[in-house]
């Protein structure tokens, strides 16, 4: 039984409920994958978290674009969800710095900024996928499983 | 509770006169409450002369600029203006009690947010320590907006936040 | 200065309503209800006209901030009722928190917690990031929201250091403006867009209006 994990950033404030532990979906010798995420919204990250950790990932999580450089050198995580608009280093300058810390970094957006130029700046810098907000639930794992592909 | 009531004014009184932003308002009638609501980074500065009890508010956006807008748009010509018109209307600025409120800093992550607020408090203290007037009392600065409201009468003047009211 | 010929009015006043119903959608996405997008409008008025907008100078609101950045620049607000507030926040976290003790009374709703806070505040995001994303679409180099930063505060408070950021040396302010209606829950909010004018230029001219 898998229990998420969570990455040295914030404690997030609960209201009773917390974040449910993960459940294998089915698999069983698998290792399971790691997912860093990444948002300066405390709501975002703990749905993001629900949502992958329900789906059988390991998660950690941080809060803006300096903590989700350190986080990926000391993790290594399979793969990255990352935010754009975040305080400190924003998701485009932490892309290029997670890349520079590991080439093959597999990365997707996950931002409300969904405008061209944006999108294509983030695949210049080695994203491998955009997921522009509100998403459905669907897209964010269909998102991750082809990261992990 | 959607808005922050006006408090009520002593029995008796009857009339608000809103000073909006830019404008100032002055009376000598004791049944009326002059009133600044909703004061962000502006400054609303009170005067009371306790012997002809004239009261006026006047609320201020900025500390200087360009000619033009509303009467006391700015401090810098705005507070001169404010001053001559109490005086008119049988104020006497040398013997009122001056009070400032506002100031604040509501968005720290707008660019410029943290510092209008506290220009706008400075501007007016030092407007007046140019005329050689200084202030009675003072509730500036801080992150909570604040309300105003000077009763002529009386010369009392409430300070009204979304969680307190104190008289200043 | 706002030096806006009526052309070039129109067809901003166009764009900006397109832009304000894909808030809406975006809106409606994340809250999973249907939203209603009333009232879409873009006028030029005095600062006092923005603050009743909002609901009056002492109206408390939860108000969203955004600053605009980038290749157009200025603010934006999503305004809601504290009350409606809370329950877009009880909206939204459903299903992701388990709500503390049941049958518990919702509390001052002056007062959100910092779950809610954080929730509203990606509404705004989300929302407001949806209008510049369709602005952004004619530009070159895209706009860029701030991060958003929510407030339980007086409406005149919350929009005087906007108002005056945008009245130094002008008297009437561009603002774009939609009410926003989900009608399940009674939820209703203000979105108000205010461009600093000198800063539409470049949108202009990618709408092939710029000194028309």
């Amino acid at each position: 039984m898998n229990t998420a994990l969570r990455g040295p950033v914030v404690d997030l404030p609960g209201r009773g409920g917390g974040v449910p532990e993960g459940r294998p979906a089915g698999r069983n010798t698998e290792k399971m994958a790691k997912i860093l995420v990444v948002d300066d919204a405390a709501f975002m990250r703990l749905r993001a978290v629900k949502l992958l950790a329900e789906a059988g990932y390991t998660v950690i999580e941080a809060e803006n674009g300096r903590l989700a450089v350190e986080a990926y050198a000391r993790e290594r995580p399979d793969a990255v969800l990352l935010d754009i608009t975040m305080p400190e280093m924003d998701g485009l300058e932490a892309l290029t710095e997670i890349r520079k810390v590991d080439p093959t970094a597999r990365v997707a957006m996950l931002t409300a900024m969904g405008q061209q130029s944006i999108v294509m700046d983030a695949i210049k810098r080695g994203a491998r996928d955009f997921v522009v907000k509100p998403f459905a639930p669907d897209r964010v794992l269909g998102a991750v499983s082809k990261l992990l592909a | 509770m959607s808005s922050t009531a006006v408090v009520a004014p002593r029995a008796g009184v009857t009339q608000l006169l809103v000073a909006g932003i830019g404008e100032m308002v002055i009376s000598k009638d004791p049944k009326t409450t002059l009133v600044a609501y909703g004061l962000g980074s502006c400054v609303a500065l009170a005067a009371w002369d306790p012997d002809t009890t004239v009261g006026g508010l006047a609320h201020f956006m900025l500390p200087a600029g360009p000619p033009g807008g509303p009467p006391v748009k700015f401090v810098e010509g705005g507070l001169q203006a404010f001053l001559e018109a109490f005086a008119r209307h049988g104020g006497r600025p040398g013997q009122a009690r001056l009070k400032a409120a506002g100031g604040a800093a509501m968005l720290s992550i707008m660019s410029g947010g943290l510092e209008i607020g506290r220009r706008n408090a400075e501007a007016v203290a030092a407007g007046l320590a140019a005329l050689g007037l200084t202030l009675h009392a003072r509730d500036l600065g801080g992150t909570a907006g604040r309300t105003v409201q000077l009763e002529v009468g009386t010369g009392r003047l409430l300070v009204k936040s979304v969680s307190t009211v104190t008289t200043l | 200065m706002l030096l806006l010929t009526p052309v070039e009015e129109t067809v901003l006043s166009h764009t900006f309503a397109h832009g304000l119903m894909r808030a809406g959608l975006a809106l409606a996405e994340m809250t999973g209800h249907e939203i209603i997008v009333a009232a879409p409008d873009v006028r030029r008025c005095s600062p006092a006209d923005v603050i009743a907008m909002a609901g009056g100078p002492d109206k408390v609101v939860v108000g969203i901030y955004l600053g605009i950045g980038g290749s157009l620049s200025g603010h934006a607000l999503l305004m809601l009722p504290p009350d409606g507030a809370r329950r877009l926040a009880r909206i939204l976290l459903e299903g992701v928190v388990v709500p503390a003790g049941d049958g518990a009374p919702p509390g001052d709703p002056f007062v959100l917690d910092p779950l809610e806070i954080s929730a509203l505040q990606e509404v705004g995001n989300v929302t407001i990031s949806a209008f510049l994303n369709e602005l952004g679409m004619h530009l070159h180099e895209p706009v860029l929201p701030s991060v958003p930063q929510a407030v339980v505060e007086m409406a005149g408070a919350i929009l005087d250091a906007v108002l005056v950021d945008l009245s130094l040396e002008a008297n009437q302010v561009l603002a774009a403006r939609a009410a926003f209606i989900e009608g399940y829950d009674a939820i209703e909010g203000t979105l108000l867009v205010l461009p600093r004018p000198e800063s539409l230029g470049a949108l202009l001219e990618a709408l092939g209006v710029d000194g028309q």
